[in-house]
């Protein structure tokens, strides 16, 4: 199967998406910071009774730290409010096109009722795509003007 | 199977046909792919035209160098000491490594909190090489050295890629 077919036809659940690290709209700043440091995950989902309502990712925290702002504040003054998500059955090319068009890494995966199911990260597409190109990734040719400066073994 | 010097029809794969022994090993070569893969295995990254790094030094203060990502908007940047990559600085450092610390870590040196030797590419690599070593470190940046100076002459981002493959697919 080409590239194009299987980019429009495998969907996102078939991917293994990263389990979302959900927190509640009135978390302070900090904990949050400390709960993304802790699970080394890039993005925190913001949900109010079990519904994705914002997001708040690495370029979020390195805005709010480089302006030094109060780590006391809740989430919910610095997310990221509804932000763009895609349903489980969407496919990776639709994946990829929000990702380029909105410049987002991260895309949030949510069911018919806005419960997040998981998080799609542009690691994940990468993945994919090296999966697609075996032979050609992992038999690339070693550099052929690189000369040995001595000779390998005795 | 079919033998196009004799038409008896073997088993897929074969590298004789059994009727009269001619050689058909090229018939079961890969087809080449679609326009899209073809590229993506042939074109280096020069065509995703990497942007000009903007670095720091190692002795720059983390509160001056984030101050700076966010001004250029920037998720990462080399961290370059006498004209050689020493390391990169990226979100995730900043994220993983200071977090909320920040008021007790800002005026610590970027070497501290830098990722050392980092994974580099040339000009000439190409872009399936670089979603190979993106994919195995789990970087979203990769610099790009000059060939003859090892001096650092661009950065590509995955988001680069993405934009590439959409453009094209």
């Amino acid at each position: 199967m080409d590239l194009k077919t299987q980019l429009t036809s495998d969907t996102l659940d078939q991917l293994g998406l990263e389990e979302p690290c959900c927190v509640e709209p009135t978390a302070p700043l900090r904990e949050v910071l400390q709960q993304l440091q802790q699970r080394r995950a890039g993005s925190a989902l913001v949900c109010r009774e079990g519904r994705l309502v914002g997001i708040f990712t690495e370029r979020d925290a390195l805005r709010l730290l480089a302006q030094e702002a109060d780590l006391d504040q809740a989430i919910q003054e610095v997310m990221t409010p509804n932000p763009v998500s895609l349903p489980a059955s969407a496919t990776v090319a639709d994946a990829i096109r929000t990702m380029s068009q909105g410049g987002y890494r991260r895309v949030p995966v949510v069911d018919e009722l806005g419960r997040p199911l998981g998080v799609i990260k542009v690691a994940h597409i990468v993945h994919y795509l090296v999966d697609f190109f075996p032979q050609t990734v992992y038999n690339l040719p070693p550099d052929p003007n690189v000369v040995m400066q001595e000779r390998e073994g005795a | 199977m079919k033998c196009p010097h004799c038409d008896h029809e073997n088993i897929p794969g074969a590298d004789t046909c059994e009727e009269c022994h001619q050689p058909l090993d090229h018939l079961s070569e890969p087809e080449p792919g679609t326009l899209i893969e073809q590229r993506l295995v042939s074109d280096p990254v020069r065509v995703l035209q990497p942007k000009k790094a903007i670095t720091v030094s190692p002795e720059q203060s983390v509160r001056s160098a984030l101050q700076m990502m966010v001004q250029e908007r920037l998720g990462c940047v080399p961290v370059v000491e006498d004209g050689r990559l020493v390391g990169i600085f990226s979100e995730r450092d900043v994220l993983l490594r200071i977090g909320p610390q920040m008021d007790t870590l800002g005026d610590r040196p970027v070497r501290e909190f830098m990722t050392p030797e980092p994974e580099t590419l040339y000009m000439d690599d190409t872009i399936v090489f670089a979603l190979h070593k993106m994919d195995v470190g789990g970087y979203r940046h990769l610099p790009i050295l000059d060939k003859k100076t090892q001096q650092v002459a661009g950065i590509i981002s995955v988001r680069d890629i993405l934009n590439y493959l959409t453009a094209n697919l």
